[in-house]
């Protein structure tokens, strides 16, 4: 349960966008540019978030208590001092870690479901 | 790239207030690295085409928020919006001829004749308390009304009420109180009167025009 009380499982499935972040954000604290970036690199540019979706989502986000505003700057020489960076809070992690289940369940039924259809034309499988 | 960064930030206005505040730099800022890292020419042009999607699609869902959110903590922000609204409404029935429209919409029409200076009225005595603020709105809901009267009744003046709503929407949102929300919403009154002031029915302009 996270601070407010509130059980990781109550906020899955997650909005695609709120999954991309927290994935993103999953190997340490990031500035805006650099979420979308390694949004963009993950979904092999499938997905590139603008100004208005990415700051939108994080709004919700930190109202959530999935992420938080962090001081901290990976290299301050080479930073932008104006810039906000972003972290994954416990909860957060909880809640990515929820989100994986579910999505890995999803996909063992889906092989299931393939592996049975294996041969049969018009079911999942059959090619 | 301080002519787009301009550019951009007045096309952040579509977004409310509040969000603007909070997030309006880190959004020019993201704009500038997206803009530098796309490269020149035509590829600009391309971040550009994202960027105004983009702004398109986070202002709506910025915007309905705050309206879903006023119709859970204030009754006000969505009775000043129907209430403006359909004076905007009226405003634009006030074109339909009484002979041949529907009797509602004359009616309508009719309404916004009589509450309408009253709106107004209210909205400029509000304006001494809130002068820069009243000073725009009376500016917006100006311009629809020129404009219809130099159109008089024809067909493009219903994109003016479409535009009148538009306006006073984005303002009851960034509106900070009850009182402020008030004058945004004698926006479209003013826009509805000056409409339904330059009206005339088809026949009194046929023998206007016979006569001339």
């Amino acid at each position: 349960m996270s601070e407010a009380g509130q059980s990781p499982n109550e906020l899955v499935p997650l909005p695609v966008a709120q999954h991309h972040i927290l994935l993103a954000l999953a190997d340490g604290e990031k500035h805006g540019y650099a979420i979308m970036r390694e949004v963009a690199r993950m979904t092999d540019g499938d997905v590139t978030m603008g100004p208005g979706t990415l700051y939108g989502t994080i709004k919700r986000m930190l109202a959530a208590g999935l992420i938080e505003e962090t001081d901290e700057r990976p290299d301050p020489e080479l930073d932008d001092e104006r810039r906000r960076y972003y972290r994954v809070t416990g909860f957060g992690v909880r809640v990515l870690d929820a989100e994986t289940d579910r999505l890995q369940r999803l996909v063992a039924t889906a092989e299931t479901k393939r592996s049975a259809g294996a041969g049969r034309p018009g079911v999942i499988g059959a090619t | 790239m301080k002519m787009q960064e301009r550019l951009y930030r007045v096309l952040l206005l579509a977004h409310p207030r509040q969000h603007r505040r909070e997030y309006g730099d880190a959004m020019v800022q993201l704009m500038r690295d997206r803009v530098r890292d796309g490269g020149g020419g035509v590829r600009t042009l391309l971040v550009w085409g994202s960027l105004l999607a983009d702004l398109v699609r986070s202002a709506t869902v910025e915007r309905v928020t705050v309206l879903r959110v006023g119709f859970r903590t204030g009754w006000w922000r969505p009775a000043a919006v129907a209430v403006a609204a359909v004076l905007a409404y009226a405003g634009v029935s006030a074109f339909f001829d009484p002979a041949t429209g529907p009797w509602y919409k004359y009616t309508f029409g009719r309404l916004a004749l009589l509450s309408a200076p009253v709106a107004i009225l209210a909205g400029l005595m509000l304006r001494a308390l809130h002068r820069r603020y009243g000073s725009a709105l009376v500016a917006v809901g100006l311009l629809p009304g020129a404009f219809a009267i130099v159109l008089f009744w024809w067909p493009p003046f219903l994109l003016f009420g479409l535009f009148s709503i538009a306006a006073m929407v984005g303002a009851i949102n960034d509106a900070e109180n009850e009182r402020r929300a008030a004058v945004a919403a004698s926006e479209p009154a003013g826009s509805a009167l000056l409409a339904a002031t330059s009206w005339s029915p088809p026949s009194d302009r046929g023998s206007a025009e016979g006569s001339a």
